[in-house]
């Protein structure tokens, strides 16, 4: 009874929150609070049925873009799949994809479950979800105001993989390839992929924690050979996989590898790859992760500043120098002292610098004597600023590099009317 | 000439430190002083000749790590202390040279010792944006730490405020040559004139600050630090 008045309520709150343009974990929350053993119940009917694989998504950088992946090439093997949508990967905002996934008395209709993990919440939700499968992407520098030092984040991310029986890690990282070596000691499955060290000359960007138990690479299952530009060649099993990428950038050929990897896993020796690769192929940018959008009547590409890697990953794969650049972050990066750390030789200017950490980008801009035309702390002022003082010729789109708040609040401000998480 | 030695920047590099070391290049650059940078990792022969050696903040197990090599450290430091040379530690880097490095483990790091104190682990890990007053000026940083020194040394920075509701404490050691701070990363680039004093005790020559890229430099600390005052409440 619990359970469809939690699906009910939330449900009613979903449709409200979907009229107002609202948060996405709130109707997640209300069905907790309601039945706080929903995500129990919801995937106790999952794991009667022993064939269904459960797979969990887990890592510093790429959840979004590789679940999203596994999804698509798994429905392009036939599988109907239940997943939460890019960002919501907190408990409230997995209870929220569920809901609308539901019967009213909370059983959920697939063959696969494909959910992605946070990091520190991942490892109290795998005894709810009891993973088959864990892919562990990566273990970087990533959010240490929260996390404090990349060794917990190996601990978490160590756990999340206990959890599952096959495990899949990038063996390109230092991290998830030694948490491989530990795991498979403990009597786990474990599979890897990676990348060419010709297609990733910069490496990973892993996180360095000086680990002294990083052995041997296991025989890949599916390794990036080459990227340029959105193209990518993945070799899956000794056959050659063309794959489009959703954005440029050996970060987002990697997770296509890994993509792959899990539906060859999942799937055994009957796995379609072709129809895998057409799937991934298909795939548009993740929500404000090398999305296009459109302002002032051209495109503008989103450049995520999430953290050092991934935005050094995003910088190594501009394939020009921006013509038009606007750079904005907020109190969603406590401390961007990292940005020393980045290698800003692909960008020559910016054209207008915002939000509140305006002003400690421009002291690190100052000492790469990198011009910048407009200081301006207030984002909305600025924006607009920027559209007026710039023209869209050389690339014919203009380029914002942003944080994760400043994302959310430029595609409010365009009329990106969907929200993260739906 | 001005040398600077970037003591293990790939093991402890963890909070932008490479930003202090550009700090003082450029502003050597920019004012016609020639400049050296020479990188060491844990290991590889530390210079006995540099000017300034910078060591910066890291995790747990890079600490331990640059812990196996501590003599080699302590040989290197004391040496390059009694040819006048100067030290700026940072976060992980100052812990390592104190006495030693207490775990919560109950394990112990044997530091280099070249700052008499004891470093244990703190009850709760201290975060956040704070402002200071060192050498007479206005600072600001961000600290990230989950360990404290305790020494009987003067500190670097005084009046140190996490916020409006906080007590005000001290942070870091300052003796001789030696500064220590848990003001990571961007500390000297968003607090020149403490990086100005290291170059001027360099050079042993008034520094002329006519340049145009300094003034910017300036102009984007001072404003940076603001913020971070206005933030907090102070």
């Amino acid at each position: 009874m619990r359970i469809v008045l939690a699906v009910v309520l939330g449900r009613f709150v979903r449709a409200i929150t979907r009229l107002r343009g609202g948060g996405s974990a709130l109707p997640g929350w209300v069905a907790l609070k309601v039945a706080p053993r929903f995500l129990e119940h919801v995937m106790a009917g999952v794991h009667r049925v022993e064939s269904t694989p459960v797979v969990v998504v887990t890592g510093s950088n790429g959840k979004s873009t590789t679940t999203g992946m596994i999804v698509a090439a798994l429905e392009a093997n036939g599988h109907r799949v239940f997943s939460n949508p890019s960002g919501g990967n907190l408990p409230q905002g997995i209870a929220s994809s569920m809901l609308a996934a539901v019967s009213v008395t909370g059983s959920l209709r697939a063959t696969a479950i494909v959910l992605e993990l946070d990091e520190a919440y991942g490892p109290r939700l795998v005894d709810i979800i009891k993973p088959t499968h864990a892919l562990l992407l990566n273990v970087q520098v990533d959010q240490l105001n929260r996390f404090y030092e990349p060794e917990r984040v190996i601990e978490m991310v160590t756990s999340i993989g206990r959890a599952a029986t096959v495990v899949l890690v990038n063996d390109a990282d230092d991290n998830t390839r030694s948490i491989g070596n530990e795991l498979s000691g403990s009597g786990h499955e474990v599979w890897g992929f990676g990348v060419a060290d010709s297609a990733a000359p910069d490496g990973v960007y892993d996180a360095t924690v000086g680990l002294q138990n990083v052995v041997d690479k296991r025989h890949p299952i599916a390794t990036v050979v080459s990227v340029s530009g959105l193209a990518a060649t993945v070799s899956v099993g000794g056959t050659s996989l063309d794959i489009s990428l959703p954005a440029p950038g050996v970060h987002y050929a990697v997770d296509a590898a890994a993509a792959l990897a899990m539906t060859s896993l999942v799937q055994g020796p009957s796995a379609n790859l072709g129809a895998a690769a057409l799937a991934v192929s298909s795939l548009k940018p993740v929500y404000g992760r090398g999305e296009s959008v459109v302002a002032f009547g051209a495109p503008l590409t989103i450049i995520m500043m999430k953290n050092f890697p991934s935005l050094q990953a995003n910088l190594d794969a501009l394939t020009h120098v921006p013509e038009s650049l606007y750079l904005a972050v907020d109190e969603g990066t406590p401390d961007p002292s990292w940005i020393y750390d980045i290698d800003l030789s692909s960008i020559d200017h910016v054209d207008v610098l915002s939000g509140t950490k305006a002003w400690q980008w421009e002291t690190r801009l100052a000492y790469e004597e990198i011009e910048v035309g407009l200081i301006e702390p207030d984002p909305t002022v600025a924006f607009a600023a920027f559209g007026q003082r710039t023209t869209t010729r050389a690339q014919s789109f203009r380029t914002a590099i942003v944080n994760y708040e400043q994302m959310m609040d430029l595609r409010r401000e365009l009329g990106y009317k969907e929200i993260e998480g739906e | 000439m001005v040398h600077l030695v970037h003591l293990f920047p790939q093991t402890l590099g963890l909070f932008g430190d490479s930003g202090n070391v550009l700090a003082l290049r450029k502003r050597c650059e920019w004012r016609g002083i020639s400049v050296r940078v020479t990188t060491v990792e844990p290991g590889e022969l530390i210079p006995a000749n540099g000017g300034l050696y910078l060591i910066g903040s890291g995790s747990s197990s890079a600490v331990r790590l640059v812990g196996e090599h501590i003599r080699e450290l302590r040989d290197a430091l004391t040496g390059a202390l009694s040819q006048d040379a100067s030290i700026l530690a940072v976060g992980a880097g100052m812990h390592l040279l104190s006495d030693g490095i207490a775990w919560a483990d109950g394990s112990r790091t044997e530091g280099a010792g070249i700052i008499t104190g004891e470093s244990r682990p703190l009850a709760q890990r201290q975060v956040g944006e704070f402002v200071g007053t060192a050498r007479g000026t206005f600072v600001a940083g961000f600290v990230n730490t989950g360990h404290t020194l305790d020494t009987d040394l003067p500190p670097h920075i005084t009046d140190v405020s996490f916020g409006a509701q906080s007590p005000t404490g001290v942070d870091g050691v300052e003796f001789g040559t030696v500064i220590g701070t848990h003001s990571h990363g961007s500390y000297l680039p968003m607090n020149p004139e403490i990086a100005d004093d290291l170059v001027a005790r360099m050079t042993g020559t008034p520094l002329d600050s006519t340049s145009e890229f300094l003034a910017r430099a300036n102009r984007a600390a001072e404003h940076a630090r603001i913020a971070i005052r206005e933030r907090i409440g102070r």
